[in-house]
């Protein structure tokens, strides 16, 4: 049963695999692109939203989806950062709805969030680094994707008029 | 309190708290920005909160009040502090529910043009709305040498007490 974060999720990880496969399309030197006051290369921002989405959901159900953690020190092709996205994101589909949101979340080190904190860094941090991607891309004179749930609604026929 | 509940009082909050950042600014600083973002800091934060409006009003199925903050009209932060405030407070009580996350609403824009979304969609657009311009926001401070406030789910967590 869907819950009640189902289209915020389901925005989010359509949000991240459209960016994913709009960078793949962009001749690989642009993934070296930045901007100030961003996170870094649009590179290190995919592989970094990627990865900590991955981590949050690792949080909440103990897998690693994708086979093994996506870490700075490793570069992976935007192929493998889309296959480990399209699993955590169908996974925090089927995980919110039977999440206790105040269930107490080991962090390590002594650390711990309730599950509902973490679902709410998931979006923002899913937010937050997608804009910084955008920025880049804006700044360095390639329009970028339309990413905002209007723009989901319309792509998966549930929203209907003109995007503006 | 359900997660959606929780990402909605969250995004309260960073708006709130990036909307007192702000505001507390200079004049000569709130007329910063950089490349790839919408505008100044004084723009995207009316922008920001003028939207938070539409989106309330189209939850509610009313017009927006005489005192909205709009882009076109509006130009004293404090008033867009406190408006923001008064949003956050109406948010909190939508939040509670309950939310009927399948209902279709239609949206009428200044064009006469109109969409329709079940509100699901309508609750992902302004989460992404607002984590998006708050991002910008932080790449303006950031490519400017300001530090920008902490606003991600886990800063809001930690003052909650809900993580530690």
């Amino acid at each position: 049963m869907a819950g009640p974060l189902d289209q915020v999720l389901r925005h989010n990880s359509w949000a991240t695999l459209s960016l994913l496969e709009f960078c793949r399309s962009l001749d690989p030197e642009a993934l070296e692109l930045s901007a100030t006051g961003t996170y870094g290369t649009l590179y290190g921002t995919l592989q970094h939203l990627v990865g900590g989405e991955q981590w949050y959901i690792s949080l909440l159900t103990g897998e690693w989806l994708g086979g093994r953690p996506v870490r700075r020190d490793e570069r992976r092709s935007l192929d493998d950062l889309i296959a480990v996205a399209t699993a955590v994101g169908q996974r925090s589909v089927t995980v919110a709805p039977v999440e206790d949101a105040q269930r107490r979340v080991d962090l390590g080190g002594g650390e711990w969030a309730t599950a509902g904190i973490i679902l709410a860094q998931l979006v923002h941090h899913g937010n937050e680094h997608r804009t910084q991607a955008t920025t880049i891309l804006g700044a360095n004179g390639i329009d970028p994707p339309s990413l905002g749930a209007w723009a989901y609604g319309i792509a998966t026929g549930i929203a209907q008029g003109e995007m503006r | 309190m359900s997660d959606l509940a929780i990402a909605i009082d969250y995004d309260s909050w960073a708006t709130d708290k990036v909307a007192q950042f702000c505001a507390a600014l200079p004049a000569s600083q709130r007329t910063l920005t950089t490349p790839g973002t919408m505008g100044t800091v004084q723009a995207t934060l009316i922008h920001l909160v003028a939207a938070r409006e539409r989106y309330a009003s189209a939850l509610r199925g009313q017009p927006a009040p005489d005192d909205a903050i709009r882009e076109t009209t509006t130009t004293d932060l404090a008033q867009v502090v406190a408006r923001s405030k008064k949003l956050s407070e109406w948010f909190a009580e939508f939040g509670k529910g309950p939310i009927d996350v399948e209902r279709i609403i239609t949206r009428r824009a200044a064009d006469g043009s109109t969409q329709q979304m079940p509100t699901g969609i309508l609750i992902a657009q302004f989460l992404h709305h607002g984590n998006e311009h708050r991002a910008q926001l932080g790449s303006i401070f950031g490519a400017n040498g300001i530090e920008p406030p902490h606003y991600s789910a886990f800063n809001w967590g930690n003052e909650l007490g809900k993580i530690s």
